[in-house]
């Protein structure tokens, strides 16, 4: 299991780096000239190409590339156009906030939508079913900076309970964990309903109630299980795109995550932040998959790694 | 750690306790629109920047809240005849945040450094027409330029032209916009870029009355929803900028104010004159007909702007009004007509993609129809239609035909309206003539009013460049948009500018 484990490792490598020549060739084939950019609509051409001279701006591109390479191969993510600051730096902190807000937001959607998913499945066609996938279909709906604001309305302006935005204290991660994870918690609960109501139908269900089990063994222990492989899938591909930040939710809750870093990162076409910031997305997925690849192990023993 | 410390108080919070944090009523707490760049305003272009920093870093010439000139590190201040020797007064006792003395060298120190073009910083090309700086004693400045340049009081009283501590430059180096030293009320304390910069009280400030609030904290809050629910919520005590379409949510709370002046900022539509319809002055005049001011001010700026009466806002210094802009649908018509256009010509109008950019460009394709003028408009993202506009510019092969935009002259002249703007040499890319207009008057009279300081005959040059442009119409005058914020009532001394700065240095409570 360990071999395995430490071969998908070595396989990133690769992936990694095809992954690198796209993130340069796609930034910088998008039009917009950063120099202009940072000096802003009313500049004259000549402060413009101030900026550009003390920037490096007009070095080939095909040198920058190289330039970015080598950087990256000895771990230095480069400096950001915009502010100056080594771009390690400035994701280290952003990294944790947007760490916590995925956690708490994964947290709450996955407990919430397997209980929905399962309950829904089994009073299948009952009214308490169909007001649990009205809430999802609702969830999935809902535009997501729409939510955080009628929440922030509500609960920070109206009754004055929580802060509005901002990350000074745990509670702050209420109201954009809550916003993030609606959606998540939406697509868990009919992932898990689907599930649960395939397994159901199998034999070894039958023959589980035909001993006399009771129900609720049945359902959560043996029908569960079994629908869990799927949702434990499901579950790690949304905390791949949390963990990307949400640049709308970071946005509305003025959070001072990877998101916002992005959104301001592409705005004023901050080539390395963008790089770095997406080559660090692909890294969390592909870590992510593994490691829901090696989950499946304990929730199932009958797979094994070779 | 804080942050555990905290949580104690926030699960109390969570279990629905109401709790509420009494503000403290000696610190001001303020939300701005846009991220911090740089503390640096002598490399910045960011009102943002020259917001914040205005309280750290002093001027020698300031503005009033009417872009009027008032002292600040000088007491007074003149230009010679041939408008190449500008003289300044400095005021005596004051001391940089560091202990340095304010004095000739401290600013010459900050001139040099603006004035030295090899540092690539994002202003010097303010003072590009600087040759020397010269300190006849301990408490004057001469600037001597290369060349005549009239406008230049205004360019020292430009927001970037802050001055350093001597000792902070020399220390920090480029740095230094990370840590700004300087004279002003408050002491730069603290900044963790995206989040927040904190100011807090110089309690050797040289005007012992100020300040008279002990910390200033600034958000850089992008989101306007997000900022008006933290004035309502009490988080901050003022929101810079409050979108005009959320002034009513703002007024109707009740506690709040909404504060409003008109801008410097006049929004255009350029038409491109060297397509061959648009070098028909009575193309140019049908359209600036067609368009009804008024209602675009209502439907872009939800009424919350003022239809301009001159290329220059009232606010920019020497404008002159050239009377009313009419709109008359059938006069347009028959000058169409008498053009030859009486069916109209495709074109394609250049805007921005956000929410007033798309409703600017809706409207206008909306009023252009009505004299058979077929509009395609093309709304781009920020960085595309910047890059289309002014880093791949061909004059000649330009693709638009319209081109919206808005000019606000920093320096609050109209010297630095109307040279970028209307000037032969301002055509874009260089800097941001959109119309590709050129008038030898209009060229002749800029410049002539660059060759005086006298305030006299520079009006007289600007009232002449004003009328033949206003006459020549190479651009459809569109709005000035007010520049509004909201306050917390009770708070005084915190307002917006009419070039879109802020000011706050005079904060204090009731």
């Amino acid at each position: 299991m360990l071999q395995y484990f430490l071969r998908r490792l070595a396989a990133l490598v690769p992936v990694l780096f095809l992954i690198s020549v796209f993130v340069f060739l796609f930034i910088h084939a998008l039009p917009g000239d950063p120099a202009r950019l940072l000096a802003g609509e009313s500049a004259t051409q000549e402060e413009v190409e101030a900026i550009r001279q003390a920037l490096n701006l007009d070095r080939p591109l095909f040198a920058q590339y190289v330039d970015f390479l080598k950087n990256l191969a000895s771990g230095n993510l480069g400096t950001s156009l915009r502010t100056g600051e080594p771009v390690s730096t400035m994701i280290a902190r952003a990294f944790m906030p947007t760490f916590w807000l995925s956690v708490c937001a994964l947290a709450w959607s996955v407990l919430f939508g397997l209980i929905a998913g399962v309950v829904s499945a089994v009073r299948r066609g009952s009214a308490g079913d169909h007001a649990g996938m009205f809430l999802a279909v609702s969830g999935i709906s809902m535009p997501n900076f729409w939510l955080g604001l009628l929440l922030m309305q509500f609960f920070s302006v109206h009754l004055g309970w929580l802060g509005t935005s901002g990350f000074d204290e745990p509670s702050d991660l209420i109201l954009p964990s809550i916003t993030l994870g609606a959606g998540v918690a939406a697509i868990m609960a009919r992932f898990t309903r689907s599930a649960v109501i395939d397994v159901a139908r199998e034999d070894f269900i039958r023959t589980a109630r035909a001993k006399g089990l009771r129900e609720r063994v049945v359902i959560w222990k043996h029908a569960l299980r079994n629908a869990l492989i799927p949702v434990v899938t499901m579950a790690g591909l949304q905390f791949g795109f949390l963990l990307g930040g949400s640049i709308v939710v970071e946005k509305v809750f003025r959070w001072p995550g990877l998101g916002s870093l992005l959104l301001d990162a592409i705005n004023f076409r901050d080539y390395a932040v963008v790089q770095a910031e997406i080559m660090l997305f692909s890294l969390q997925f592909l870590l992510i998959n593994l490691a829901v690849d090696m989950l499946y192990g304990f929730i199932n023993p009958a797979i094994r790694y070779k | 750690m804080k942050f555990f410390k905290r949580a104690a108080f926030s699960a109390a919070l969570f279990a629905g306790s109401m709790l509420s944090i009494p503000a403290v009523a000696a610190d001001l707490s303020i939300a701005m629109d846009q991220i911090f760049q740089k503390m640096d305003p002598h490399n910045s272009n960011y009102n943002v920047d020259y917001s914040a920093a205005s309280g750290v870093l002093e001027r020698l010439i300031g503005f009033d809240k009417n872009m009027k000139l008032v002292p600040q590190l000088a007491t007074s201040w003149e230009g010679s005849d041939d408008a190449k020797t500008f003289t300044f007064k400095l005021r005596e006792g004051v001391k940089f945040h560091d202990g340095t003395d304010f004095n000739a060298a401290a600013v010459k120190a900050n001139f040099d450094r603006l004035a030295d073009q090899s540092r690539n910083l994002a202003k010097n090309s303010l003072f590009k027409v600087v040759d020397k700086v010269e300190t006849p004693d301990d408490y004057t400045v001469v600037l001597k330029l290369k060349e005549p340049f009239g406008a230049m009081i205004n360019t020292v009283a430009h927001p970037s032209v802050v001055i350093h501590s001597p000792k902070a430059l020399e220390e920090f180096g480029k740095d230094v916009e990370k840590h700004p030293v300087g004279t002003g009320p408050f002491k730069f304390k603290e900044w963790i870029p995206g989040e927040r910069l904190v100011l807090e009280k110089n309690e050797d400030y040289w005007d012992s009355e100020w300040p008279k609030v002990d910390k200033v904290t600034f958000y850089p809050v992008t989101e306007s929803s997000t900022r008006v629910s933290m004035l309502l919520s009490d988080e901050v005590q003022f929101i810079h900028i409050l979108p005009a379409e959320l002034a009513d949510s703002v007024e109707s709370s009740g506690g709040y104010e909404v504060l409003e002046v008109p801008g410097i900022t006049v929004w255009t539509a350029s038409m491109n004159m060297l397509k061959d319809h648009f070098k028909d002055e009575r193309v140019r005049r049908a359209f600036n007909l067609a368009v009804d001011q008024q209602a675009f001010v209502g439907v872009v700026y939800s009424g919350h702007g003022v239809v301009p009466d001159s290329p220059i806002a009232p606010d920019t210094r020497f404008y002159e009004s050239q009377g009313p802009l009419k709109t008359d649908i059938e006069e347009a018509r028959r000058l169409m007509k008498e053009a030859g256009y009486e069916d109209g010509f495709d074109i394609a109008i250049w805007g921005v993609n956000n929410s007033t950019g798309v409703r600017m460009l809706q409207f206008l394709q909306q009023q252009l129809s009505q004299i058979n003028v077929r509009a395609d408009i093309v709304p781009m993202e920020g960085a595309t239609r910047s890059e289309k506009v002014f880093s791949s510019m061909v004059p000649e092969k330009a693709e638009f035909d319209m081109l919206l935009g808005g000019w606000s002259p920093s320096t609050g002249d109209a010297d630095w309206h109307l040279r970028p703007v209307y000037a032969t040499e301002g055509w874009i890319p260089k800097i941001y003539n959109m119309a590709f207009y050129s008038n030898e008057t209009v060229d002749e009279a800029i410049q002539e009013a660059l060759n005086t300081a006298d305030p006299e005959k520079r009006r007289e040059a600007y009232s002449v460049a004003q009328k033949q442009i206003w006459k020549d119409a190479p651009v459809v005058w569109l709005a000035i948009e007010n520049k509004m914020a909201a306050r917390k009532k009770g708070l005084s001394g915190v307002f917006q500018m009419p070039d879109g700065t802020m000011q706050f240095t005079h904060a204090a409570y009731e």
